[in-house]
């Protein structure tokens, strides 16, 4: 009962002190607000997706073809060229949401269209611009004049022109290679064979004309709706990053009340009354779980509001919550039980502890670049935040309930091993 | 012999690093009487009773408190005992009231008794109308006054008070002395470490004089300034010829000196009480009228002096 009573004492300090209640729930908040306005927008709209700009492209086909070769017989125009193929791609229903094509006569309006600021980037197809690619003669190369500006629209419009363009080159790379394999080996190749290869490889980079069109743009199902959660999942992640690196940091703000009661003459009243120094560590030590238990509860709930995170299961985020709090409180007083003083635990807030939560989020800094995940992810272990880090990742992620046991119970071992020697530690100062 | 004793020490020792903080200290305590531990700052009085509060374990040697031994018993022993700290431990950022139901708590008190005792001791340390303002806006005389109210809730048979006064006003500290006393009348055992000379001879039953670890002496006031051969100081005015005067006061049994300096005869006597009508006898009968007669008793500071060969505020 004591107990209880010392740990209600400690909570209600906590929850007077302004700066606290800043450092608990309103800075890891703010920084999860702050990158989702710089990501633009919130996930809480399930249909919205991180979005691209469309690019307003002017494009000017001059390209004169070829008369001996018609690249899409299959059409209409009796001779069709590699820069109606290149207009038509731009223009196609897969790059609707990334530009709108507007054609205009001549290279001077395409230009003009950019400087008047009607469109942010001009698209010149040259006038041998099939004949470069057919047969790799200079003066082929396809004008993007932009608008100095922007950068992400001229880049993509500028890409998907390059991999056209290599596309092409691919293909006059083999049909050289292989009619001069044929030769070599004495044979004649069949100019009729390439030619449909070459027609083949058209009608399949041709918009609309094949599934397996090398040109296509197409995302399959599960990417695209993992691209539509992507704003979600890194919103959920880092904000289980921050609450847990906030969590860490109210553990040892609140095992400092001990270092402070000692200060204040209050701990050493404690231990000449009935009540057992056991007691009065274990009282202080509730007060820092069930602090550290409401915070997660706060910070979890208004997230789930404001940002659309969706944390998982109850019975996964109790098998996450819990023992993170039991670690963050027995982290606390691991370290306080190394100072003598308030004015050291400055050096430990500002080192320590941010030293091995930034190590815990190592996991989080490296997530979208797949040659460094593993590693920071490794890292993260060496330390309990990284560890609470998985496991809210786990339940996030719906992982089986073995494998988040299995988290908890090494939480489990780095709370009795701090808290242990914690406690030891903070034993030794007093009869 | 034990059912009167409230504390037993025997040959406590006690060292920080290199220092001795306490060397082999023994003295008893009486139920229900006051007894001070007189000394400088760093004498070892707070290291002393931070051993019979169990907040530090001795290196040697034991205590008794209310027959329970410190370093085996130390439960027994806190159950029984109410501790005033040397600084203000209390919470400040609650009040008065607030303060007192907590510790109280902590002593194992609960509901309608605790409330009720709560009231009491708010109304012994004159505080009942500013109970539910916050500490951090009293005064430093009233929170010494709640500081010493903490350790009277569970109405221990002992208290235990660490320079209590320090740094106050005159009105408080006599209102803490006042409350001390009245604590000895309702057979309150207190033991009471100070370093100001006037409030050990005012409160004390028996004084444990204490420098560097060591106890260097204990007794009544009375029995410390015999056992220092410590004399009585008699300063007077006279007129008329006291020249013959002086000397024939020299042979007064019991007088020890005769100085005249300035107009003012000092005589050095063992008992003043005894000496002084035979003073006033023999200069009725030469002719001189004594005009005044200052009388001072040896007291602690002097008997500290002469026992440390240095001043008790040094």
């Amino acid at each position: 009962m004591q107990a209880l009573d010392i740990a209600l004492k400690d909570i209600r300090h906590s929850f007077t002190s302004l700066f606290g209640l800043v450092f608990m729930f309103v800075v890891p908040l703010l920084i999860v607000g702050l990158m989702t306005v710089a990501f633009g927008g919130t996930a809480a709209s399930k249909q919205q997706a991180f979005s691209v700009p469309v690019t307003k492209v002017v494009l000017a086909n001059l390209d004169a073809g070829d008369q001996e070769v018609d690249l899409d017989p299959s059409d209409s125009n009796p001779s069709t060229t590699a820069g109606d193929l290149l207009t038509h791609l731009l223009a196609s229903g897969e790059m609707k949401q990334l530009m709108t094509i507007t054609t205009v006569a001549s290279a001077k309006a395409a230009r003009d269209a950019v400087d008047g600021r009607t469109a942010e980037v001009a698209v010149i197809i040259p006038t041998a611009f099939t004949k470069a690619c057919m047969e790799g003669v200079p003066g082929g190369a396809v004008e993007v004049y932009q608008d100095p500006t922007l950068t992400l629209g001229p880049d993509i419009v500028r890409a998907v022109i390059s991999q056209f363009a290599d596309e092409f080159a691919s293909v006059r790379i083999m049909t050289s290679t292989a009619t001069a394999s044929f030769t070599a080996a004495g044979l004649t190749p069949s100019t009729d064979r390439i030619t449909r290869a070459i027609r083949q490889f058209v009608s399949e980079a041709t918009a609309n004309k094949g599934a397996s069109g090398s040109l296509k743009v197409e995302a399959p199902p599960a990417k695209q709706q993992k691209s539509a959660n992507l704003l979600a999942t890194i919103l959920a992640v880092n904000m289980a990053a921050m609450m847990i690196f906030y969590v860490y940091y109210t553990g040892t703000a609140g095992a400092e009340s001990i270092l402070l009661e000692q200060e204040q003459g209050t701990l050493q009243r404690l231990f000449t009354t009935k009540t057992a120094p056991a007691v009065v560590m274990q009282g202080k030590m509730l007060a820092i779980v069930l602090t550290t238990i409401l915070q997660m509860l706060v910070l979890m709930l208004f997230s789930a509001l404001a940002f659309g995170i969706r944390w998982g299961g109850i019975l996964p985020i109790a098998i996450a919550l819990v023992p993170t709090a039991l670690c963050a409180s027995a982290f606390g007083v691991f370290l306080i039980s190394f100072l003598k003083t308030t004015r050291q635990a400055g050096v430990v807030f500002g080192g320590v502890v941010t030293a091995t939560g930034m190590l815990a989020l190592a996991s989080v800094f490296t997530m979208s670049v797949p040659s460094a995940a593993q590693l920071g992810q490794r890292i993260a272990l060496f330390v309990p935040q990284g560890w609470s880090l998985l496991a809210f990742r786990q339940a996030m992620d719906g992982a089986s309930l073995g494998s988040l046991l299995t988290t908890a119970a090494v939480m489990l071992v780095w709370t009795t091993v701090m808290f242990v020697v914690g406690r030891a530690r903070m034993a030794r100062r007093f009869a | 012999m034990e059912n009167t004793l409230a504390i037993q020490v025997q040959d406590l020792h006690r060292s920080f690093g290199q220092n001795r903080a306490v060397d082999g200290v023994s003295f008893d305590v009486l139920r229900g009487e006051i007894f001070s531990l007189l000394g400088p700052n760093g004498a070892g009085k707070t290291t002393t009773i931070s051993v019979l509060s169990c907040l530090l374990r001795a290196d040697s040697g034991d205590a008794l408190v209310m027959g329970h031994s410190v370093s085996t018993e130390p439960r027994l022993v806190k159950a029984s005992i109410g501790v005033v700290p040397q600084e203000v431990a209390l919470y400040s950022d609650l009040s008065a009231r607030e303060n007192l139901l907590f510790w109280g708590k902590m002593q194992g008190l609960r509901g309608a008794p605790l409330a009720h005792r709560v009231d009491e001791v708010l109304d012994v340390i004159g505080l009942t109308d500013r109970q539910k303002d916050r500490i951090s806006t009293y005064s430093g005389g009233m929170k010494r006054r709640v500081n010493i109210a903490v350790a009277l809730l569970h109405k221990p048979a002992l208290v235990i008070m660490d320079e209590p006064t320090v740094g106050i006003d005159p009105q408080s500290r006599r209102s803490i002395l006042d409350n001390v006393k009245q604590l000895r009348d309702q057979g309150t055992t207190v033991l009471y470490t100070t370093h100001y000379m006037e409030e050990a001879q005012e409160l004390s039953d028996h004084v444990g004089i204490m420098d560097h670890g060591t106890l260097v002496a204990v007794g009544t006031q009375r029995e410390l300034v015999q056992s220092v051969g410590e004399l009585d100081r008699i300063q007077l005015r006279l007129t008329g010829p006291a020249e013959t005067l002086l000397d024939t006061w020299k042979t007064i049994e019991g007088i020890h000196n005769v100085a005249s300096e300035d107009g003012v005869v000092t005589v050095l006597a063992a008992d003043s009480n005894r000496v002084l009508p035979r003073l006033f006898e023999s200069a009725a009968s030469a002719g001189v009228r004594i005009t005044s007669v200052d009388v001072q008793e040896p007291n602690l500071e002097a008997v500290f002096l002469r026992l440390t060969g240095r001043a008790l505020r040094d």
